[in-house]
């Protein structure tokens, strides 16, 4: 049996697809190919790995209700793969802001006695109630690490923001807010142009290239000179297409210096000379405006709290998370944010999802497609949906949630395409501070109801 | 006359029928370690194909009217008298191909390395086919059309209640 799922609905990379096609270099689509069918168990979070006595799944087709060895059914390794997921979210977190300089404020309320304890559904979901103020406090220690702007910035999104007469870098994966902030002043003048990928949207206005799912189709435009790699995010594949295609590849921990920044933007420079004509058009750059933070966004909420008051808007909710292979590429995460605009919805977004949405248009506040009631209801200068940096900088969300309750604005938040686990565990903390969170993925279907106070639900209850 | 049958609602891709198959007949030591670790590496003659949510193991059917028979020049693919299943004889194979190419489901693998054809004989020598005692769902079965044709109608009867039950749901 053969199915056919578009791959993309974002038109620029459609081009790259096929340009991938005619190099003959294979991409996570064509992996993802070949690694189907998926086995049902691991999607579906019904097997377990934890104790040596496994592997152990359950059948969900059985009549009795099958066990694992150490006893355990659907309910409870559901919930305790959320928890596993989640706790791994954390320490990637507590990672991040460590390399930030912010490790000691991240690990507060650190939390985990779940190892080797085969815990039931019950057990689990304490043990994640337990672990949402670390990962509160962990994405609020991240976000600190940058200040928020006093104003949004402008910026741009697409593979057009590769210039033609520059040496163009990419950074991926997440990096410290400093680093990013040392490389920007660099380069300021010469002959380089840095542009992000996944990890450190936002940042001081960087431009963007693409997101999780664009990595490795960035390097097959040919336009990207150096990869400077963070932790994190940073798909194997990726490095060794840079190495198959002659892009340097250096890690930004190694950038400690003046002089390696600048050893860094020789080598870029050098690749740029030697660089192959492009075949595959960019096309042009999408606007969006970023930053947004509590402090910057007060007329949006006196805005918000009387149409919420006259009817015409619904409250405010949060899209964020990755986007995973599974669907196509921007589709589905475009048309959600599209039908909660349409019910009234004000949008923040952040990370890979919100690259979607900003390449989509939606984060520009000109944008044309959007409903006109909710449009008429915000100041123009705010777009319906506001970008607010990278994944991990989620906590601005907080924020603006506290914000909410404070003036009775319903709220809510989404993480449609997970893929991981920090998404996860962003979504946790979110639930963990009273926001009612939908987590997608076939492997959060049986999630137990009562995780986090009912907090955190899949995302088919969001239709309901 | 037993055959391999499929409840492609039970199959969950896990894909352990494969594994089963390659270590108990693809195998030369027929176990796990020993056979992941074999050159040639043992073949599997069940695949599980289809996409996530819709797969389904894959084996020889036994074609009634089946083209490898024909298609054989060596005599080496040949049907069972009394169970009615294909096999093929390695001894006889003359690894021309000529049975993977006709047959309409590709489930005649050709073993490059012996030069021979391989395929599932249903495990007709066994008590029980490998696959058929791997599958953790109860996807894959063995037993004759009538057990099997009983097996569906009542899975039809029941998707016919459920139906029943909504519509009835639906009018009140």
């Amino acid at each position: 049996m053969y199915t056919v799922q578009k791959k993309t609905a974002h038109e620029e990379t459609k081009a790259l697809l096929i340009q991938a096609f005619r190099d003959r270099q294979s991409l996570s689509w064509d992996r993802y190919d070949a690694m189907q069918p998926q086995c049902g168990f691991g999607r579906l979070a019904i097997s377990c790995t934890e104790c040596l006595e496994g592997p152990c799944r359950v059948n969900p087709f059985d009549e009795e209700g099958q066990k694992t060895i150490c006893g355990r059914e659907r309910a409870d390794l559901v919930a305790n793969f959320v928890l596993q997921k989640a706790y791994a979210g954390a320490e990637a977190l507590t990672a991040l802001a460590g390399a930030s300089g912010a490790g000691e404020k991240a690990a507060q309320g650190r939390s985990w006695n779940a190892s080797d304890s085969m815990l039931g559904a019950a057990d689990a979901a304490a043990e994640l109630a337990a672990l949402a103020p670390w990962i509160a406090s962990a994405m609020k220690a991240l976000s600190g690490t940058r200040a928020a702007p006093a104003r949004p910035l402008q910026s741009a999104v697409n593979f057009g923001v590769l210039q033609d007469g520059k040496a163009n870098i990419a950074l991926h994966g997440h990096l410290p807010a400093a680093r990013v902030k040392e490389l920007l002043e660099a380069a300021k003048g010469g002959a380089v142009n840095i542009v992000g990928l996944c990890g450190s949207e936002g940042y001081f206005g960087l431009p963007l290239l693409g997101n999780y799912g664009s990595q490795e189709l960035a390097l097959i435009s040919g336009k990207v000179d150096l990869l400077i790699t963070g932790s994190q995010c940073v798909m194997p594949a990726c490095k060794r297409l840079a190495e198959t295609l002659g892009v340097p590849v250096l890690a930004a921990v190694s950038l400690g210096s003046a002089k390696a920044v600048q050893e860094a933007f020789a080598k870029a420079e050098a690749r740029a000379k030697n660089r192959k004509a492009m075949k595959a058009p960019l096309g042009a750059v999408q606007a969006f405006s970023t930053g947004f933070s509590a402090a910057s966004c007060a007329d949006l909420f006196a805005a918000l709290e009387k149409g919420v008051a006259k009817g015409g808007v619904r409250g405010l909710a949060y899209v964020g998370g990755c986007g995973s292979i599974a669907h196509t590429q921007d589709a589905d995460l475009v048309k959600l944010a599209k039908d909660l605009l349409d019910q009234g919805y004000v949008l923040a977004t952040a990370g890979c999802a919100g690259t979607a949405l900003a390449r989509a248009g939606l984060c520009d506040a000109g944008c044309k497609d959007v409903p006109e009631t909710l449009r008429a209801a915000v100041p123009a200068a705010f777009p319906l949906v506001l970008h607010l940096g990278a994944c991990h900088d989620a906590a601005v969300f907080m924020d603006l949630a506290a914000q909410c309750k404070a003036k009775n604005i319903p709220m809510l938040a989404v993480v449609p395409e997970p893929v991981h686990s920090k998404a996860v565990a962003v979504a946790v903390g979110l639930a963990g501070g009273g926001v009612p969170t939908y987590l997608d993925s076939e492997l959060f279907s049986w999630l137990p109801e009562n995780m986090l106070n009912g907090m955190l639900r899949p995302l088919s209850a969001l239709s309901q | 006359m037993k055959r391999i049958w499929v409840d492609g609602d039970k199959c969950l891709g896990c894909k352990a029928c494969e594994i089963a198959c390659a270590v108990e007949r693809g195998s030369l030591s027929k176990t796990l370690l020993g056979a992941v670790k074999e050159d040639p590496k043992p073949v599997a003659n069940v695949t599980v194909v289809g996409a996530a949510g819709r797969s389904f193991p894959l084996q020889c059917r036994h074609c009634e009217s089946a083209r490898c028979l024909s298609a054989c020049p060596s005599g080496a693919m040949s049907r069972d008298g009394e169970s009615g299943l294909i096999a093929v004889d390695a001894n006889t194979c003359c690894g021309c191909w000529m049975c993977v190419m006709s047959c309409p489901f590709g489930v005649i693998k050709p073993l490059a390395a012996y030069k021979k054809a391989a395929k599932c004989d249903a495990c007709m020598n066994m008590d029980e086919a490998a696959c058929v005692a791997a599958c953790p769902t109860g996807a894959l079965l063995a037993c004759d059309a009538k057990e099997y044709e009983a097996l569906l109608a009542a899975k039809k009867s029941s998707v016919a209640a459920l139906l029943n039950a909504c519509a009835q749901a639906e009018t009140r």
